[in-house]
Formats: structure tokens, sequence, C-alpha cells
């Protein structure tokens, strides 16, 4: 019972006569008012980053703050580089290390893992459970769901309730008859996860190479912001790009790595990692 | 420098809130507090001077149930935490009083210079912010994920169908991982001050 509020709590269900019930339980349970506190602060201390919604009166103000802002945007670009290229710094971009899960590690770490996969297959039906070609290295978790295709098109899901580094099985969802060799997809958040996973891994091993390589899958990937990049992932993927000379990418990923709120070193060098990519202009 | 002096305050604040007093003496102690009672009874004090902390004191914390009283424009969370920022601003204020600060490793130093109550809600704001984002990539993956697209927005029924999982599924992560980047929190706390 006080698990299932404490669940409510943090996900900020409970309406303010169950949370004053709940604190007075807390003021006399030591231990359960210093787990509400620090709950109360994972919540409270994780940013709000919806956009903003502007109200009409303010539109006006907005609108002549943007005409503003794009002549004096206009005027800088005309007449002075870009404040971070100014810095000159030269050298190879640096990359940050991740502190890998164990599911990642699992995932990426062995030398002769191959890469992930957004599809496989069925390779076996039996008692309505099916059984597929793909697993934990393509980013599938316990209660991940992977869509059965038919002339390329979800037919159906499974739902995988047991999971291996490169298979899994589960049940087939929604009555559907699915056969061996049937097509299947993992979602894609799920997958370029996997991949930013093993990028992640490669890296830490030294292999900017083979990370290099994998780059390619993720960095073309018009849903890659899907699999929740941190700031590291953005950075690395900034540091490939640059290593490949596609500075303009480059810079888009150091930004995107800046704006995942980078702790204060990891910030210095992302922010030096822009500073390179803009100084070879 | 602070003295605990304020404005008087009709009713006495110890007898009002005894159990609460009695929580939050505990964990000064434990941040280091030479006189828990009192850094808690100053905590209480400045809470109460903040309209709205105290309008969130009195409604989820006061002995006296607040039978016909709207609720608190803050909710429960945003007051836990404001009480334990609070709470380790006055600490750390004695300690600098008495010249005995210990170095607390990572650990962000307040400036005690200033404790009128908004720029104790940015301090405390800020404090917070520093060390949940210290504990936040040490989370699963799949809880980091969750709650990096709730910052962004995102409802249960969008990161369920992004992420290939039931909306079930989704509020049981979101929960799992609030808690245990709460535990995370808690047992980076207890390092720095044991």
């Amino acid at each position: 019972m006080i698990e299932e509020r404490l669940d409510r709590f943090a996900r900020g269900e409970l309406s303010a006569e169950e949370s004053r019930a709940l604190a007075q339980e807390a003021l006399n349970t030591p231990d359960l008012f210093e787990e509400m506190t620090c709950a109360a602060m994972a919540r409270t201390g994780l940013p709000d980053r919806r956009p903003r919604r502007t109200v009409w009166p303010r539109l006006a103000a907005l609108a002549a703050a943007l005409v503003v802002g794009a002549v004096a945007l206009y005027t800088l670009r005309h007449s002075t580089p870009e404040p971070t290229a100014t810095l000159a710094l030269s050298g190879p971009p640096v990359f940050l290390a991740h502190t890998l899960d164990a599911a990642a590690q699992f995932r990426g770490a062995e030398p002769e893992s191959r890469a992930p996969r957004a599809e496989g297959s069925i390779t076996a039906v039996a008692d309505g459970t099916a059984s597929v070609d793909l697993g934990s290295l393509d980013g599938l978790a316990k209660g991940s769901e992977v869509e059965v295709l038919r002339n390329g098109t979800p037919a159906g899901k499974i739902g995988l309730d047991t999971i291996f580094r490169e298979r899994a099985r589960g049940q087939v969802t929604g009555g559907l008859t699915v056969r061996p060799a049937d097509r299947v997809r993992v979602p894609a958040a799920l997958y370029l996860r996997a991949v930013l996973d093993q990028i992640a891994a490669l890296v830490a091993r030294g292999d900017t190479a083979g990370a290099q390589r994998m780059a390619g899958l993720a960095a073309a990937d018009p849903n890659l912001a899907v699999a929740s990049p941190d700031y590291a992932d953005w950075n690395n993927l900034g540091a490939m790009a640059a290593l490949r000379g596609d500075r303009d990418a480059a810079r888009r990923f150091y930004r995107r790595a800046l704006q995942a709120n980078p702790p204060g070193d990891a910030r210095r060098e992302i922010e030096n990692n822009l500073a390179r990519s803009g100084s070879a202009q | 420098m602070t003295s605990r002096t304020g404005p008087p305050l009709e009713r006495d604040p110890a007898s009002d809130y005894r159990r609460l007093v009695s929580v939050l003496a505990s964990r000064a102690a434990r941040f280091g507090s030479r006189d828990p009672e009192g850094a808690a009874q100053e905590a209480l004090r400045r809470s109460l001077e903040n309209p709205k902390s105290r309008h969130a004191v009195e409604y989820y914390l006061g002995e006296e149930s607040p039978a016909a009283s709207p609720a608190p424009e803050w909710p429960l969370d945003r007051l836990l935490a404001w009480l334990h920022g609070v709470l380790q601003f006055v600490v750390r204020e004695e300690q600098s009083r008495v010249g005995f600060r210990r170095e607390i490793s990572g650990a962000p130093v307040f400036d005690p210079a200033d404790s009128a109550p908004d720029t104790l809600d940015a301090l405390v704001a800020r404090e917070t912010r520093d060390i949940v984002w210290a504990c936040f990539a040490g989370i699963d993956r799949e809880y980091r994920q969750v709650l990096e697209l709730r910052m962004d927005g995102w409802k249960y029924g969008e990161i369920a169908r992004r992420l290939g999982v039931n909306e079930n599924t989704v509020a049981t992560w979101v929960s799992r991982g609030t808690r245990e980047l709460g535990r995370r929190i808690r047992t980076r706390m207890g390092g720095d001050h044991d």
C-alpha cells in the first residue's frame, strides 16, 4: 500500500489531501521522510524542457524582438566570426566516456559484437510463443515489443518476456498467426539507443575506427533524438563527424551536446571541440 | 552573516511542528550541525517567513488538520526539496560562523551572505539541480530515457508508442526511475556527510 502511494508520489499523481496524509505518516517515520525528500529532489531537480507556449498579448513584443534579433544576427554574422571560432583551438576532437550501465556493456563491450539490427526474423513458433533472432544487442529488453511485418507493413506485435544477447522470445498479441521467417522490427528508439551504446563501448575501448563506422548508422537517422542521446552521445557523434571532415554536422552535434546539460568538465571539453570545429574554417 | 533572529511569529513553531522539527534535527545532525535542534528550528522559521513555503508547511506538515484550507500552490515534492535546501543552507551558515567548515568533496558551497527568500529559493533550486544531474547519469538507461522524454513534455502514451511498450510500463519506469534517482541522491548525500 505504501509502495503504491510512493510510486504515485514519484509520478506526481497524489492529490493535495493524499499528499498531506503521506507527509503526516513520514513525520512519524524518519526513513520514509528521507526517502520522500530524496524522491522530491529527483522530481524537482530535473529540468522542464517543454517548449514554452506564447500567449497572444505577448506575440507583438515577441515578433518585434525577433525582427530586432534577426537584424542583429545578420549584422554580427557579416562583421565578426562565431565567438567559439575565435578560440582557435587545434588538435583532434576529444571523445567523452560514458558511465556505461550493465545493459549497455552487455550489448556492446565484446570486441566481436555485431552491429545492432533494426530488423530480424521469427525463428520458431510453438504454443503461441515466438522466438526471434534479435536480442539485447539490438536494444531489446524484457517488456519490449517488436512489430511483425507483412509485406513491409506492421501486422501485429510480439511482447517479449525472455531476452538473450542475440535472441528473444515472447507472446504474439492480437490473435495474429505468425510463421518462422516472418520479419520483425525493433522500435526505432530502442534500436538507435543500442547503436549509441555500442558507439560508447567502442569509444571506451579506444576503437575510434569502429565507433566511426558505427556512427554512420546513427548520425544519418532522422529519428535519432527519440533514443534520448545524452551529452556524451552527442559529443561523440560530433567528434566522429569532425574526423570525417563534416564540420557543419560536428558543430550541430556539439551544440546538441551543450543543450543536454553536461557537467562542468564535460561542458568545457565540448566547448573546446566546438571551437576546434569552427577554427579551421 | 545572518543571525537567527527574524520577525516574531504569532505562535511557537517548535510546538506547532514538533515532529517536523524532530525529523529536521536528525537530518541536520547528519549534515554535521553542532546544534541540530537549533538548525531545524531556524530552517522551519525561514520556511514560515516565505509565504509560499509557509502555506505548504502549514497544509502538509502541520500538526492540526487544515480543515477548510485550500490546497497550497506548492506540491509536497517542492516543499520537501525546499526544506532540504534550507536546512543545508542553515547548517552551512552555522559552520561558516563557527569556522569549522568541513571540506565536502564535490558539493557546491552556498554563499551564506544573502538568505532572502527569493535568493534562497534560487540557491536551493540550483543545489538540487546540481546533485540531481550528478546522479542522473547513473540510473538505468530505460529509466533515464523515459525521464528525459518526460522532461521534454512527452505524454505517457506518446512515450509508449515511441519505445514500443505499453503505457503501464512507462508509468512504472517513471516511478521506478524517480525513486532510483532519489536513492542515488540519498547515497551521495550520505557519502558526503558521513
